[in-house]
């Protein structure tokens, strides 16, 4: 259940941004899972619904919604440059078959945006 | 209004982890991240090891428990600085929980800092400690598709242990296939078949690790 953890992070963050933007609402706030970090949805919005009506948190994030958008893998070959979709897991280059490859997208962890009102 | 935030949810963790970076630099320490599903042998591979390498190198660990501190008592007999790490029921351990940790670890002293995460394929591999390397280890009993099922950890492990090899005679375990997955998944990994009963492959993983933690030590 990294989602717990991975929701008081972007609970924390939301606070922050609260507090530089003067918001007085966060509406919506997306964010962008890469598909390697194993990320389930439904936990980490379960984990934010929780956190983000707890007591410490800003009353400025008490309706916020979370939107997920879930980022498929992309690898590059370092060798030939082709860029594919690890198909059944694998990495090998399916073009020249070579290990040295990349990846590209699907690997990270970001909040892209939020919608929010200012007083 | 729409604000364009794009930033990374693991900031707070990675900066702590770059802290801890920087302390291991500070004093030429290599740290070792070994994760593993619970009851694979992590605890009994460090009982194998900690004996011979701590010949070569002096050795920390630090003892990541959800609940007690089983592990730590049980390697108590090496005589090694041990720091048990009680995460009250976390998953996994977090950047944090080790710099804290640095602190009661007689750095000065040490050329190696082993970490045994707490037993969990999935929450672990997602932190950044601060490590050198993350160690996977899977078990023959686990069966042949946790790489195809939690491959985060697959494809971030700088060495893959295959242990309890013991047992292949007794459950169904293809190597085959297990072999396939990871070629595919991370073909660069080295994998070390061991067994922690009989002591097989257990010289092949000391001379890996040892090998890794001269080449990222700083020769003084």
């Amino acid at each position: 259940m990294h989602e717990f953890s991975i929701a008081q992070n972007i609970v924390e963050i939301l606070t922050q941004a609260v507090e530089d933007n003067r918001l007085v609402n966060i509406e919506l706030i997306t964010v962008e899972a890469g598909e390697l970090r194993q990320i389930v949805p439904e936990s980490l919005k379960m984990a934010f619904d929780a956190l983000k009506t707890e007591k410490g948190s800003p009353p400025a994030i008490r309706n916020c919604r979370l939107n997920l958008a879930i980022i498929p893998q992309a690898v590059s070959c370092s060798d030939c440059g082709c860029n594919f979709y690890p198909e059944d897991l694998c990495y090998i280059c399916p073009d020249c078959g070579s290990i040295n490859t990349e990846v590209k997208e699907g690997n990270k962890l970001i909040i892209k945006s939020i919608k929010g009102e200012t007083d | 209004m729409i604000i364009e935030l794009n930033q990374n949810i693991m900031d707070s963790n990675n900066s702590r982890a770059d802290e801890v970076r920087k302390i291991l630099a500070e004093y030429n320490l290599v740290m070792i991240n070994i994760i593993s599903s619970p009851g694979s042998g992590k605890t009994s591979l460090l009982e194998k090891t900690l004996g011979k390498l701590g010949k070569i190198f002096s050795l920390g660990i630090i003892e990541g428990d959800v609940n007690t501190t089983r592990d730590a008592r049980r390697l108590e007999s090496f005589g090694l600085p041990i720091t048990a790490v009680n995460t009250r029921g976390a998953c996994h351990l977090n950047s944090t929980i080790i710099l804290k940790a640095l602190d009661e670890l007689p750095l000065d002293n040490l050329d190696c800092i082993i970490i045994e995460n707490v037993g969990n394929l999935v929450c672990p591999s997602e932190f950044d400690l601060g490590e050198h390397a993350k160690i996977a280890i899977s078990s023959v009993p686990e069966g042949d598709d946790k790489p195809q099922k939690y491959p985060l950890l697959f494809r971030e492990a700088k060495c893959l242990i295959l242990n309890k090899i013991d047992l292949l005679p007794y459950v169904p375990f293809n190597r085959k296939v297990f072999y396939r997955d990871i070629e595919n998944l991370n073909p660069k990994l080295p994998l070390i078949e061991t067994s922690c009963t009989t002591g097989d492959g257990v010289d092949a993983w000391i001379k890996w690790i040892t090998d890794f933690i001269t080449t990222n030590r700083k020769t003084v």
